[in-house]
C-alpha cells in the first residue's frame, strides 16, 4: 500500500538514509561476519592441505635442480650425435659442472644465460684463495655493493632479534638458511660463513676478499649437497650415476687440465658408457614428465621417444590395475555385506537396533593395527579358519592361503571398511517409511518386485555415497595392503610411501599421487553424470 | 570482526606453538621405538649427567628429515638411521658435519672412526649398532628330516631336503645377497657378481626356486609369529628381534649365523637444530665404548666399535638377565667366523630403486 506512494522518491529509513544504502550496509556488515566466521577454518585449509599438496603436485614435474648442477653439459648436449661417445668439448662441460664448484651458483644470480663460449666457465679458482679476483672474473656483478645489500639485510634483521638465548639462536639458522636459499636452488644449505662476514661488514665500502671467501666457502657447501641431490635424480635414470658423481667428486679435484676426455674415463670407465651419456640427454628439460612416464613404467629415450622400462622394471602398470581391481572387489563386498545389515538396523525395533549399531561401530573404536593382527590369528595357514576347516575332514596338506596376498588383503580391508559403508546406506533407509513397502504389496506386487521397484530405488542416493566412500578411501589404502599383503597384495599406496619414506623420490611419488587424485576426479565426474551428485547422501 | 578473529587465530597459534616447544633445551632423539629404543634409553639417556634426553618414533627414511630442514622447523636433534639414510643425508647436506676428533678414543687411544668394524662413511655419522638378517627356526620344526637340522644359507634356499615354508621381507635388501651366497657364491664376490646384470638374474633365478613356498612379512615382529605358529619352517628376521623373544621370553629359537648380512646403523645429527651444543655433547657420550657396550646389556645388537665388544666379551654375563649376550651377537668372533657378509651401502645406493621395482614386480608374478 505504501509500496504506490514510493515509486517516484526513494524509500528512507530512520536515519534518513535510503534504504537501498541501509540495506548493503547491513547485508554488508553480515557477509564481512560470514566471511570473518569462514576465514580460520580456510586459512587452516590453506595453509595445512592446499598449500602443501600444490607444491607436492609441482615437485612432478619439476627438474630444475638438475639444470643447475649441468648448465654447460645441456648446453651443448644437443651437439652430440648420440651414437659415438661424446667429444672432449661435452667431457669439458661435465667435467666443469661437476667439479668442486659450481660456476653457475656464482653466475646464476644475475639472470645468466648459459653460453658456453663464456671464458667464466674456464676460471680456476684457487682451493686457498684468494677469491676476489677470480669470483670477479666469473661474475663482475658481485663487485657493486648493492648486490650483497639484500642478503646483509637478512643478517642484520636476524642479528636484532630479541628473546630467550634459543630463539636468538634459532633466528640466526633461520637467517644463514634464507640467505643460501636466496644464493641457490637449496632449501638446506646453511650460509654461515656469509652471515658473519655480512655483520662484520659495514654495507657501503666495497666488499673485500672476507666476504668473497665467506661467498666461495658457503656455495662450495651448497655445491656438494647439490652434487649429492644431482646424483640422486640422475641414478633414477640410470643406477650407477650415485657412486659414479661420488667417486667423481673426489677423483675430479686431482684433475688440472684437460685432455679431459682421457681424464674422465681414468677417473671412472663408466664416462666412457654411452648408455650413462644418453642418460643425461632425458633429464634436459627443467619441466620434466619423466616421473608421470615412470609411474606408468616408461621413460624417454635418447631420442626423445616414449619408450617402455626394461622388463623386469615394469612395475607400476600392474599395480595401477591390481589397486583398481582390488578396490572394486572390497567396494562391491562392502555393498552386499552392508546392505542387509543397514536394512536390519533401520528396521528393528530401537532397543535391538541401538546393539546392533554398537556392534556395527565398535570395530571403529578399536585401533587399526588390533584389527588386522586379529585378522592375521584367524586367517593363517595354522588358524582359526583353517584349524576349523581341518576339524571338519579339510585335508591338512592343502590348508588355504588366506593371509599375506590378494586375499588377505581383501578380507581385511572389506572388514575394515564396512562401516563407511554402512552408514551412509543406513541412514538413507532409516528415512524411507515402511508404508511404502505396504502399499506396494497391498497393490499386489510380490516382495520381491516391492524390493525392486519401490524399496532400492530410494536407498541408491545412500548406496551411491557408501560405494563412492569406500572405493576413494580403498584405493589410497596403505596399513593394511603393507602388513597383510604379502607377495600380491601390495597396492599403489604401498609405492607412494616407499618413495616418500625411502628412495626419497618425491617426484614420482607425488606423480604417482596427482594420477590417483585425477582418478578420483574422473570417478566422481562419472558418478555425477551416471547417478548425480546432488543425489549423494553421506547421512 | 575479521581483526578479532585473525587476533585470536594468531594468538592461539602462538600459543600452541610457545606449548610444543619444550622450555628448556632438552634433546629429541627420533629412533625406531619399543625394545630398540628403550635400550637406548637405558644404556645412553639414563646414563647422562644433564639429563633431558627425549626419544621420539619414527618409521624410519628421511622423509620428514627433509620436510624439517627445507622448512627450516628443526624439532628433531638427533636421528638414528640405516646405512643408505646415513649417506644420503650426508651427501645432500640434511646431517651437520661433526668435528671427529672430539670423540672418545678406545681404551688403547684408537680414535673413535679407527674402532669401528666397518670403515665410516663420512663424517656426519657416529657409531650405533650392528643389526643383521638372519635365518632362525625353532627347535623341533625339523625333528625326523631325513636331512638332519638347517645350518648352512644353501639349506634355507633348498626346500626339498628342509620342508616347510620361508618367511621372506617384502623388500630386496639381504635377501638378493643371501641367494647368491647360497648359490655358491663367495661373500668377498657377492656385489661383484651383483655388479653384472647376470649376477642379479642368478640371484632372482635362486629366489624363483623357493618362490611358491614363500610367506612375505613386512613388520619386524611378523616372522617370529611366523615361525612360533608354523605357518613357516624357516625365516628371516632382524637378529634383535630373534634375541629379544630368545633372551625375554626364553622362545626355542635357533639362529643359523651362516649367510647373515650385516647392516649398520648410525646416529646422526640435524642439519640446523637449534641444539647443536647439547646434541654433540650427548653424542660424544652415546658413541664411548662404555656405552656401546652398555646397550647390549638391553638387547642382542651388536656395538659397531671393537672395543666395545671387548668390554662384553672381558664381562660375561652381561646381559642384565645374567645370561651370555654373544651368542645372540651378529659381529661376536663365533658368528663372524661363519660365512657373513657386510651389505654395501653404496652399491644399494645405485642398485636399490631398481631393485625394488624388480622385487616388488617379482612378488606379485
Amino acid at each position: 500500500m505504501a509500496n504506490s506512494a514510493s515509486s517516484s522518491a526513494p524509500l528512507l529509513t530512520a536515519d534518513g538514509t535510503p534504504l537501498k544504502v541501509g540495506l548493503q550496509r547491513s547485508l554488508r556488515r553480515s557477509k564481512l561476519k560470514a566471511v570473518g566466521l569462514v576465514f580460520p577454518p580456510l586459512l587452516f585449509l590453506i595453509v595445512l592441505f592446499i598449500v602443501p599438496i600444490g607444491d607436492l603436485l609441482t615437485r612432478s614435474i619439476d627438474d630444475t635442480r638438475i639444470n643447475y648442477q649441468l648448465p654447460l653439459t645441456f648446453a651443448l648436449i644437443d651437439t652430440w650425435d648420440k651414437k659415438t661417445l661424446p667429444d672432449e668439448s661435452l667431457y669439458e662441460a661435465v667435467f666443469r659442472d661437476l667439479s668442486s664448484i659450481n660456476k653457475f651458483l656464482i653466475k646464476d644470480n644475475f639472470g645468466t644465460v648459459v653460453d658456453p663460449k663464456d671464458p667464466a666457465w674456464a676460471v680456476s679458482i684457487p682451493r686457498k684463495g684468494p677469491y676476489q679476483d677470480a669470483i670477479l672474473e666469473i661474475a663482475p656483478d658481485w663487485r657493486s655493493p648493492a648486490n650483497w645489500l639484500p642478503l646483509r639485510a637478512v643478517a642484520v634483521k636476524a642479528s636484532q632479534a630479541t628473546g630467550a638465548a634459543i630463539d636468538l639462536r634459532k633466528a640466526k639458522i633461520k637467517a644463514e638458511f634464507t640467505i643460501c636459499k636466496d644464493l641457490t636452488p637449496l632449501k638446506n644449505a646453511s650460509c654461515s660463513n656469509l652471515y658473519r662476514e655480512l655483520l662484520k661488514w659495514d654495507g657501503n665500502s666495497e666488499p673485500a676478499e672476507d666476504l668473497f671467501k665467506a661467498l666461495f666457502k658457503d656455495l662450495s657447501y651448497a655445491a656438494k649437497y647439490l652434487i649429492g641431490k644431482s646424483s640422486t635424480r640422475m641414478n633414477y635414470e640410470k643406477p650407477g650415476f650415485k657412486s659414479l658423481l661420488k667417486k667423481s667428486g673426489r677423483k675430479f679435484k686431482k684433475v688440472e687440465e684437460g685432455p679431459y676426455k682421457e681424464a674422465l674415463i681414468k677417473a671412472d670407465k663408466r664416462w666412457g658408457d654411452i648408455e650413462f651419456w644418453k642418460a643425461l640427454i632425458t633429464m634436459q628439460d627443467p619441466n620434466t614428465s619423466v616421473y608421470y612416464l615412470n609411474s606408468l613404467d616408461r621413460k624417454w629415450d635418447a631420442d626423445h621417444e616414449i619408450v617402455m622400462q626394461p622388463e623386469e622394471r615394469r612395475v607400476y602398470v600392474m599395480l595401477w590395475e591390481r589397486t583398481f581391481w582390488l578396490s572394486l572387489i572390497v567396494t562391491i563386498g562392502c555393498l552386499m555385506l552392508a546392505y542387509p545389515v543397514a536394512h536390519l538396523l533401520a528396521t528393528l525395533p530401537l532397543r535391538h537396533s541401538n546393539l546392533l549399531m554398537i556392534c556395527v561401530l565398535m570395530p571403529f573404536w578399536t585401533s587399526l593395527l588390533v584389527r588386522i593382527v586379529a585378522w592375521m590369528v584367524m586367517l593363517r595357514s595354522e588358524g582359526v579358519v583353517n584349524d576349523t576347516l581341518v576339524a571338519f575332514g579339510w585335508p591338512d596338506e592343502s590348508r588355504l592361503q588366506l593371509m599375506y596376498n590378494f586375499t588377505g588383503t581383501v578380507i581385511v580391508m572389506i572388514q575394515i571398511l564396512l562401516p563407511f559403508m554402512i552408514l551412509p546406506i543406513y541412514s538413507v533407509m532409516k528415512t524411507i517409511p515402511p508404508s511404502y513397502m505396504r502399499a506396494a504389496q497391498n497393490l499386489g506386487a510380490p516382495p520381491s518386485l516391492a524390493f525392486l521397484r519401490v524399496y532400492m530405488p530410494q536407498t541408491l542416493p545412500g548406496v551411491g555415497a557408501g560405494v563412492i566412500l569406500v572405493f576413494i578411501v580403498a584405493i589410497g589404502y596403505y596399513i593394511t595392503p603393507e602388513l597383510v599383503g604379502g607377495k600380491d597384495g601390495r597396492l599403489i599406496g604401498n609405492m607412494v610411501a616407499y618413495h616418500m619414506q625411502k628412495s626419497l623420490n618425491w617426484g614420482l611419488a607425488s606423480a604417482m599421487g596427482a594420477i590417483l587424485l585425477v582418478g578420483i576426479l574422473i570417478l566422481y565426474w562419472i558418478y555425477d553424470k551416471v547417478v548425480g551428485i546432488d543425489n549423494m547422501k553421506l547421512g | 570482526m575479521r581483526q578479532t578473529l585473525m587476533k585470536t587465530t594468531l594468538a592461539s597459534a602462538v600459543i600452541g606453538a610457545a606449548l610444543a616447544v619444550p622450555a628448556q633445551a632438552d634433546v629429541t632423539v627420533a629412533s625406531w621405538g619399543g625394545a630398540y629404543t628403550m635400550s637406548q634409553q637405558k644404556a645412553y639417556a639414563d646414563t647422562y649427567g644433564p639429563g633431558g634426553i627425549n626419544f621420539v618414533n619414527y618409521n624410519g627414511g628421511l622423509g620428514e628429515v627433509r620436510a624439517q630442514v627445507e622448512s627450516g622447523n628443526v624439532t628433531w636433534d638427533i636421528i638414528d638411521v640405516l646405512p643408505h639414510e646415513a649417506r644420503v643425508g650426508c651427501d645432500e647436506g640434511l646431517f651437520e658435519e661433526l668435528p671427529r676428533d672430539v670423540f672418545t678414543p678406545a681404551a688403547d687411544g684408537t680414535s673413535m672412526d679407527d674402532d669401528i668394524m666397518v670403515e665410516v662413511p663420512n663424517d656426519c655419522v657416529v657409531p650405533q649398532i650392528f643389526w643383521s638378517y638372519v635365518p632362525f627356526w625353532q627347535e623341533g620344526a625339523f625333528d625326523g628330516n631325513a636331512a638332519g637340522n638347517p645350518s648352512t644359507i644353501a639349506d634355507f634356499f633348498d626346500v626339498a631336503k628342509f620342508p616347510g615354508k620361508r618367511g621372506l621381507h617384502t623388500w630386496g635388501n639381504a635377501t638378493i645377497e643371501m641367494a647368491l651366497m647360497a648359490d655358491g657364491v663367495a661373500p668377498e664376490d657377492v656385489y661383484d657378481t651383483l655388479n653384472t646384470p647376470e649376477g642379479v638374474d642368478r640371484a632372482f633365478a635362486k629366489l624363483d626356486t623357493i618362490k611358491d613356498h614363500v610367506v612375505f612379512w613386512s613388520a619386524g615382529a611378523e616372522p617370529l609369529e611366523l615361525v612360533k605358529s608354523g605357518e613357516v619352517s624357516m625365516s628371516l628376521a632382524y637378529n634383535g628381534r630373534i634375541g629379544a623373544a630368545v633372551l625375554s621370553e626364553g622362545a626355542p629359537f635357533v639362529t643359523n649365523w651362516d649367510g647373515q648380512v650385516l647392516e649398520e646403523e648410525w646416529l646422526a645429527m640435524i642439519k640446523g637444530t637449534p641444539n647443536a651444543d647439547e646434541a654433540l655433547k650427548f653424542l660424544i657420550h652415546a658413541s664411548a665404548p662404555e656405552q656401546q657396550a652398555g646397550q647390549a646389556k638391553w638387547i642382542t645388537y651388536a656395538p659397531m666399535r671393537k672395543s666395545g665388544i671387548e668390554i662384553i666379551a672381558a664381562n660375561e654375563p652381561w646381559f642384565n638377565t645374567g645370561v651370555d649376550i654373544l651368542p645372540l651377537m651378529p659381529n661376536a668372533s663365533e658368528a663372524l667366523s661363519q660365512k657373513h657378509l657386510f651389505a654395501d651401502p653404496s652399491w644399494w645406493s645405485d642398485n636399490g630403486d631398481s631393485i625394488s621395482e624388480r622385487f616388488t614386480a617379482w612378488m606379485g608374478q
